[in-house]
């Protein structure tokens, strides 16, 4: 069986970074992201990309199984690279392939801008990897809290985002039982014209929504037989808690991307 | 058609921190015509093992031979011929139901494997009828049926099919007792008059012992033993160690055994044996 997507799965391991508090994690990753947006020196994407190298290597999970797992972002991080390259029309002309004349500048962007995505997607998908669905749940309720004076309903939004980040992975084995199901009574989506090959997709995606509607009607069900009326007021059981490493961390963070952006200011 | 398995490895994701050894080392051979159940409790690699019947999954070492087809290593095309010899019904239905009409959910297979659909559509009612739904049911939408009649839709779509191999994924699951024993009934008799080779994955060791003749015991993706179910009987105190019940039958023979101090060698194992075995015996006490 192929491997499927993994953004979103979770992986338990007693790393260093599985460790950190999950808001640790998240304010990491937008300074990371923001520091990206704001430089513009080649020298310091190399930095950025062994910093995210580090980060995997810290987390203890392989590498391989990152590399195949983000096999279609594969494609839009190169998509994009080659986009820039065959159409940015700035600096100085490289030489010419079949009338696309290439620029320099096609080459520096496209490969910021694919870098950008590619770094973005694998420490996103490092921060699933690493935390439990529950605890960045958790976290991202602890950093809307202020909002709930505006009357935002913070506490549905978190859990709606728990559920959701959880049935990514379920979904993808869902749909891994059906196409095998519809195989075995012959549908074959893999050949054939592109219009049959569309065709043959329904008898995969009309299973799949029926069931995602059933399953959500009922979780629902069964979280208000558990006496589920709402999130107001309801206090976590599980405490997340920031611990010294997380303090330190969140400095360094801040500030390099501090740092960095005096430096290339 | 035999089904041969050498040596064979099954594993879920490979070489990456998810995976799985779900069957190991498995030798075994599946007669021709044979009743084969499946047996072992959950987690065990029962369907795991099912999809290597049909090619769904292919084993990652050792090898498959069903008839004169070989995993893994197959094209695509002989791969779909494999997949219309052997029928394969799986164990959630709603998997599978996604047509408007019950009556296009059982010519969707017929249609892909290009059978002549206006010929089989005269066959629909007595399928329905075999699966225990009435004709009424053509028309209506899969979506609007109970979890029994949506599983009765399921078998029905692979039986239209007419394999030669039936394989079925705990077919009885969730069916109340007179529903269940008459799918049994008609397994036994697509196997017997049909000569239809089925193989069968239950947890309900009544119906394995009652209907099979060839019992596969699965522990932990292992094969426990392959035997007949009068020998599993003699065996029967090994079974729980395995997660598996001896039949209430079985049980009831054993209890008499011990309070009663019955003398009792038999290898009666479903509940009419060893009633007539009991009613043979009074009689014969009478007798004395
Ligand atoms: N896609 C998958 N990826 C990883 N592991 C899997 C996958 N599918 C099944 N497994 C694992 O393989 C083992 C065997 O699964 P299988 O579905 O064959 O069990 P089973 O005997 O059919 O159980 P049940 O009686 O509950 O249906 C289980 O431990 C299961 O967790
Ligand atoms: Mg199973």
């Amino acid at each position: 069986m192929k491997q499927s997507f993994i953004l979103g799965q979770y992986i338990p391991r007693d790393s260093f970074i599985h460790r950190l508090d999950p808001r640790t994690k998240i304010i990491s990753l937008i300074l990371f992201v923001i520091t990206m947006f704001v430089i513009d020196r080649l020298f310091i994407y190399s930095l950025l990309y062994g910093f995210v190298l580090g980060c995997v290597l810290l987390s203890t999970i392989p590498i391989t199984y990152l590399i195949k797992g983000l096999k279609p972002v594969w494609w839009l991080v190169v998509i994009t690279f080659i986009f820039h390259v065959l159409f940015q029309r700035d600096g100085e002309a490289l030489f010419d392939v079949f009338g696309f004349i290439i620029y320099d500048q096609g080459f520096i962007q496209g490969g910021e801008i694919a870098s950008r995505l590619l770094l973005m997607i694998v420490m996103a998908t490092l921060l699933t990897l690493t935390t439990p669905p529950l605890a960045i749940t958790d976290a991202m309720r602890w950093f809307l809290a202020p909002l709930t004076r505006l009357g935002l309903p913070i506490n549905e939004l978190a859990i709606m985002m728990a559920i959701s980040l959880r049935l990514i992975p379920t979904m993808t084995e869902e749909m891994d039982k059906i196409s095998k199901a519809q195989a075995a009574r012959g549908l074959d989506y893999t050949r054939g014209r592109l219009r049959d090959r569309l065709k043959a997709l329904l008898p995969l995606l009309i299973p799949l929504f029926i069931s995602a509607f059933k399953r959500a009607e009922a979780l629902a069900m069964a979280m208000e037989a558990r006496g589920y009326q709402g999130a107001d007021h309801r206090t976590s059981y599980r405490q997340i808690a920031f611990r010294t490493m997380d303090y330190i961390i969140v400095c360094l963070m801040t500030t390099a991307t501090v740092s960095i952006y005096l430096m290339t200011g | 058609m035999e089904i041969v398995f050498e040596d064979v490895d099954y594993i879920y994701q490979p070489n990456t921190p998810l995976e799985h050894v779900a069957l190991q080392d498995l030798s075994f051979t599946i007669p021709s015509q044979s009743f084969t159940a499946i047996v072992g409790r959950t987690g065990s690699g029962k369907s795991t093992l099912l999809q290597q019947l049909n090619g769904l999954l292919q084993p990652t070492s050792g090898t498959v031979t069903i008839g004169n087809t070989r995993l893994p290593g197959v094209k695509a095309k002989p791969l779909k011929e494999l997949r219309r010899r052997v029928g394969l019904v799986f164990q959630y239905p709603e998997h599978q139901l996604f047509e408007e009409t019950v009556k296009q959910e059982l010519l969707f297979g017929p249609k892909n494997f290009g059978l002549d659909l206006a010929q089989l559509e005269a066959q629909l009612p007595q399928v329905l009828q075999d699966v225990g739904l009435d004709e009424s049911f053509l028309e209506r939408s899969p979506f609007t049926l109970s979890g029994g009649q949506m599983k009765r839709v399921a078998l029905a779509s692979v039986l239209i099919l007419d394999s030669e191999v039936l394989v079925l994924d705990e077919p009885t699951a969730g069916l109340d007792p007179v529903g269940k024993k008459q799918l049994l009934q008609l397994f036994r008799y697509l196997n017997e008059e049909k000569g239809k080779t089925v193989v069968l994955v239950t947890h309900n060791m009544e119906d394995a012992m009652a209907y099979a003749d060839q019992l596969v015991v699965l522990n932990d993706g292992c094969i426990d033993r392959v035997t007949s179910p009068k020998h599993l009987i003699e065996k029967r105190d090994q079974l729980e160690a395995i997660g598996l019940a001896p039949p209430e039958s079985i049980k009831f023979v054993d209890y008499m055994k011990q309070t009663l101090d019955v003398n009792w060698n038999g290898h009666e194992a479903t509940v009419v044996t060893v009633s007539q075995a009991l009613i043979n015996r009074i009689k014969a006490g009478a007798n004395k």
